[in-house]
C-alpha cells in the first residue's frame, strides 16, 4: 500500500518556486539556488514529485552548442493543488511552543 | 560533460553505479546539472552520490542494507566458525585446512550470491565497497589501534601474512579471490535470467 504523506517543506519550497513562473520549464539548478537546496536532497524530491505527478520534466535542448541537453521541470495542476494543500496545512498547523 | 575535472566525473560515474540502470534518467539529469554547475560543479557532484544512494535505498531498502550488511558478515564469519571449528578439529571431525576453508568458502557463497542475485548491471559500487571493507577497513582499523604507528610498509612487511601467504601477495589473491566470485556469481545471475526469459 503506498502512504500518502503531505509534502515536505522543501518539497513545498521547490514547488512555491516551479509555481512562479508555472509556464517556464525551470532547471534543477535554478531549483536550488532559489530554494537553498543541496544536489543531494533535491534530486530525491524531483523524483518523488515526477513519480507522483507534481511536476513533468523534460530534457531541453542546451542553449551553447557542445554542452548536453539539460533536465528540467514544470509544475502541473496537481502539484499546484498539493502546493495550496500543502501551505494551508502549515499556516493552519498549530505552533509547538519552545519551552523555556 | 568534457569540462569536467576528472575527479568530478569519477563521483559521477559513482553515483550512476549506486543508482542503478533504472535510474539512469536521472543521473544522466544529475550529471548534465553538474556541467553547467561549473565551478561548484565537484560539490554538486557529491550531492550527486547522496542523491542516488538516497533514490536507490527508497527504491529497494532492503537489498541495500543487505549488501551494505555483507561484508561486515564475510569479516564476521571466522569468528562466527571459531569455536564450533575448533570443537570440530579436537573431535577429529575436521581437517586441519578446513579451519580455513569453511569461513572463506562461506564468504565466496556470500559474494557469489550478491553478484547472481544483482537486479541489472554489474555491480561495481558494491564492487568497490567490497574491497574496501574487506581488504582496506582491516588495515585503517588496525592503524588506529595501533596509534597510526602501523604503516603500509609494516602491513605488507615480510613478517606479516594474509592468508597464509606473504601479505601482499596474500592481499592480491584474497581481492582477486573475492572479485572473481562476485564476477562469475554476476554472469550466473545473467545466464538465469536470460535462461528464463
Amino acid at each position: 500500500m503506498k502512504r500518502n504523506r503531505p509534502p515536505s517543506k522543501q518539497t513545498l519550497a521547490a514547488l512555491e518556486f516551479l509555481a512562479r513562473t508555472p509556464s517556464e520549464w525551470r532547471y534543477g539548478l535554478e531549483i536550488a539556488k532559489a530554494t537553498g537546496l543541496k544536489s543531494g536532497s533535491l534530486y530525491p524530491l524531483l523524483k518523488r514529485c515526477d513519480e507522483r505527478g507534481l511536476l513533468e520534466s523534460q530534457w531541453l535542448e542546451p542553449s551553447e552548442p557542445g554542452r548536453p541537453p539539460r533536465h528540467a521541470y514544470r509544475i502541473t495542476s496537481m502539484g499546484r493543488m498539493a502546493l495550496e494543500v500543502g501551505q494551508s496545512a502549515s499556516t493552519a498547523a498549530p505552533l509547538k511552543e519552545k519551552p523555556a | 560533460m568534457s569540462g569536467l575535472n576528472p575527479f568530478t566525473r569519477a563521483l559521477l560515474r559513482i553515483a550512476d553505479w549506486i543508482a542503478g540502470e533504472s535510474e539512469a534518467e536521472w543521473t544522466a539529469a544529475m550529471a548534465a546539472e553538474t556541467d553547467a554547475a561549473g565551478a561548484q560543479g565537484l560539490g554538486w557532484a557529491l550531492g550527486c552520490v547522496c542523491a542516488a544512494f538516497i533514490m536507490r535505498l527508497r527504491k529497494d531498502w532492503k537489498r541495500m542494507a543487505l549488501l551494505l550488511a555483507l561484508p561486515f558478515m564475510i569479516n564476521a564469519l571466522p569468528i562466527a566458525f571459531f569455536f564450533p571449528m575448533v570443537r570440530l578439529m579436537d573431535a577429529g571431525w575436521l581437517p586441519s585446512w578446513g579451519f580455513i576453508a569453511l569461513p572463506l568458502f562461506g564468504s565466496l557463497a556470500i559474494i557469489f550470491w550478491a553478484g547472481w542475485s544483482a537486479p541489472g548491471r554489474f555491480p561495481t559500487a558494491f564492487a568497490l565497497y567490497l574491497v574496501f571493507i574487506l581488504e582496506l577497513l582491516p588495515f585503517l582499523a588496525l592503524q588506529r589501534l595501533s596509534g597510526g604507528e602501523l604503516t603500509l610498509a609494516t602491513y605488507f612487511g615480510p613478517t606479516t601474512t594474509i592468508w597464509m601467504m606473504p601479505a601482499l601477495w596474500g592481499f592480491l589473491v584474497s581481492l582477486l579471490t573475492y572479485l572473481a566470485a562476485l564476477v562469475l556469481g554476476y554472469k550466473a545471475g545473467c545466464k538465469r535470467r536470460l535462461e528464463n526469459g
